[in-house]
């Protein structure tokens, strides 16, 4: 059978088993199979199904996914999140869309101690959500800006998505998280003069919130010190070489149990329960890391890739036109496909059209994220929005739409600068070569 | 058939944290003594191995999948229904298969001689329990279909931590 015909059919054959509630990563697995099957023989085909899942799950390099997954989680039952909140309204919640402020910089603070973007989104409707309702903010703004809050997860370290890319691409993960952090910072400040700009035009959606006193301020930032620690346990050991990206994920979620059960909020019934979470998490997104393994086999046979690479880098509108119209496809694709399995299924394609272009592997890592961050908050299918309905169902989609929208237009200006300037990607990870890092990995003998 | 779920995702979650555990003790170990506990690696991705594979038969019973709900919402009920069905059959046909393929390898690596690094332990058992789990995923997976035919519970869970 023509090869070209099968890997059009397999395509066709995963968007439709998606359609019709096939879970994602076996509508990616079974065109795998199949396709497989069709270009070789069948044996080999079914053979996949015997080797790729059990090697895949017994790959440690996969153990980043559930030790962040649990370390996220940890730290969350342990209180942490509702303290990152406490201290974020103590500070802002008098001004002009304080506690919207105090919520973003709460994603931001629990993006840098868990991996997910629609964890994130999701603890923080439960903490900061409700509060904001009750402060007088209008519903549809305050689920925004917790669903564009969530978004930070992704991007500011650790983050699932960078491990998964860095995985496929052969890239180092510790470079990937650092490239990470600008970025994410810049989100956070962002958001916050959309948050203005908001609260310039239509003030009564979010009244100012009582004055803090010094003293309750200062006394909010005691609470902050468990963060902290744990963002730098985590960043730090990559930083100076004291252990591996799959140790620090490891050593994350032991420090987040650590500090909990210290601290006396996570006890055995509350630990136990939170594994569960984890295990569960874990096994889903391991389901869509299997089929998009076994579908990576059959674009491989098909040489999919090779011809996508060949047609990319041939057209006649630049690197940069190429670079648009791949966005342009993720822009589409995140509005109809979960992250995770885009992620799996475009960057073997992709990837190589943008090396052979001549791109940084690091940078496209932060771009790739940034389109992934659209596609979470976009219209029809943005799963943090998803996520906030399901947990605040008197707010409808579009309500929550509408309050997303202003933060979807500072994210594509985000995504334009960070094109236009990959020196903001890049100075941390370049900064980690440099004599000075250098020289305090030997004093401290690592 | 809940008790039976509920321990086995106990079970599989502490295996979770016993790779953090043996991830922590061999880096702590590797600074402080300069030593190192013996097959930590291969233990901990064993391990990791059967709580994912453990890990999917709960969330095929509780059917937590990540999944599009496009077509499905705009579906009437009886249309859910049949998307329900078709989309588990499919499911049940493809774990049943994964279980088939999965377990002759299984079969093969219990009459091999692989072993773990340092102490020389057959990994074949290790390979035996977490096939056990994909096995699991297709009884859940049955389960489910009886559930999604005779009218019940359809509605997915979708996983908030993710």
């Amino acid at each position: 059978m023509d090869r070209d015909l099968v890997a059009v059919l397999g395509f066709v054959l995963m968007f439709l088993l998606m359609a019709w509630r096939v879970p994602i990563g076996i509508a990616m697995a079974i065109p795998g199979v199949v396709g497989f099957g069709l270009l070789s023989n069948w044996k080999a085909g079914l053979n996949l199904l015997g080797q790729v899942p059990l090697s895949v799950v017994t790959d440690y390099n996969f153990s980043v996914i559930p030790m962040f997954v649990l370390m996220g989680a940890l730290a969350s039952t342990a209180g942490m999140s509702k303290e990152l909140f406490t201290a974020g309204n103590a500070w802002f919640g008098h001004m002009r869309g304080g506690l919207s402020m105090a919520a973003i910089a709460a994603c931001g603070g629990f993006a840098a101690i868990n991996g997910s973007s629609v964890a994130t989104a999701a603890t923080m409707s439960r903490v900061a959500l409700p509060e904001m309702r009750k402060a007088g903010y209008e519903p549809g703004h305050a689920a925004g800006v917790i669903a564009a809050g969530g978004t930070l997860g992704i991007m500011i370290p650790p983050s699932v998505i960078f491990v998964l890319y860095g995985i496929m691409t052969e890239t180092d993960i510790s470079r990937l998280f650092f490239a990470g952090v600008l970025p994410g910072i810049m989100g956070m400040v962002m958001y916050a003069i959309v948050v203005q700009l908001i609260g310039i035009r239509s003030p009564h959606i979010m009244p100012n919130g009582p004055v803090h006193s010094w003293t309750e301020r200062w006394a909010s930032l005691r609470g902050l010190w468990a963060v902290f620690l744990l963002f730098l346990f985590v960043l730090g050991g990559m930083y100076l070489g004291a252990f591996t990206t799959t140790e620090a994920a490891g050593m994350g979620a032991m420090g987040a149990l650590i500090i909990g059960v210290a601290r006396g909020q996570l006890t055995g019934p509350t630990i136990m329960r939170t594994l569960v979470e984890s295990l569960r998490v874990t096994a889903s997104i391991m389901i869509i890391v299997i089929g998009a393994f076994l579908f990576g086999y059959f674009l491989t046979i098909t040489q999919f890739t090779q011809k996508a690479v060949e047609f990319l880098t041939t057209l006649p509108i630049g690197a940069y036109g190429v670079l648009g119209l791949i966005l342009f496809g993720y822009f589409i694709l995140g509005a109809i496909m979960d992250e995770l399995a885009m992620i799996l299924l475009t960057v073997p394609i992709v990837f190589p059209v943008m090396m052979k272009l001549g791109f940084d592997p690091v940078w496209f890592g932060v771009i790739i994220v940034m389109a992934v961050t659209l596609g979470m908050i976009c219209p029809p299918v943005g799963i943090n929005v998803f996520v906030i309905n399901s947990i605040q169902r008197d707010i409808s989609l579009q309500k929550i739409y509408k309050g997303v929208m202003p933060f979807i237009a500072s994210d594509i200006v985000r995504l334009v600068i960070l094109c236009a300037f990959p020196a903001i990607s890049l100075f941390l990870p370049n900064a980690m070569d440099q004599p000075f890092a250098q020289l305090i990995k030997q004093l401290l003998g690592f | 058939m809940e008790r039976f779920i509920s321990w086995v995702e106990r079970t599989a979650g502490i295996f979770l944290l016993a790779v953090a555990m043996l991830t922590f003790a061999s880096v702590a170990l590797r600074y402080l003594f300069g030593a190192q506990i013996p097959d930590w690696f291969d233990f901990s991705k064993l391990l990791q191995g059967i709580a994912i594979f453990w890990g999917i038969a709960c969330v095929c019973y509780r059917n937590e999948h990540i999944l599009v709900d496009l077509v499905w919402e705009q579906s009437s009920d009886a249309g859910k229904r049949r998307i329900d069905l078709f989309a588990t059959v499919v499911l049940l046909v493809f774990f049943g298969l994964m279980a088939w393929m999965l377990g002759e390898k299984v079969w093969q690596s219990a009459q091999s001689t692989q072993a773990t690094s340092d102490l020389r332990l057959p990994i074949g058992p290790f390979h035996v329990v977490a096939w056990l789990g994909i096995a699991a995923a297709v009884a859940m997976t049955a389960l489910r279909l009886r559930m999604v035919w005779q009218g019940r519970s359809t509605q997915s869970v979708s996983s908030e931590l993710l």
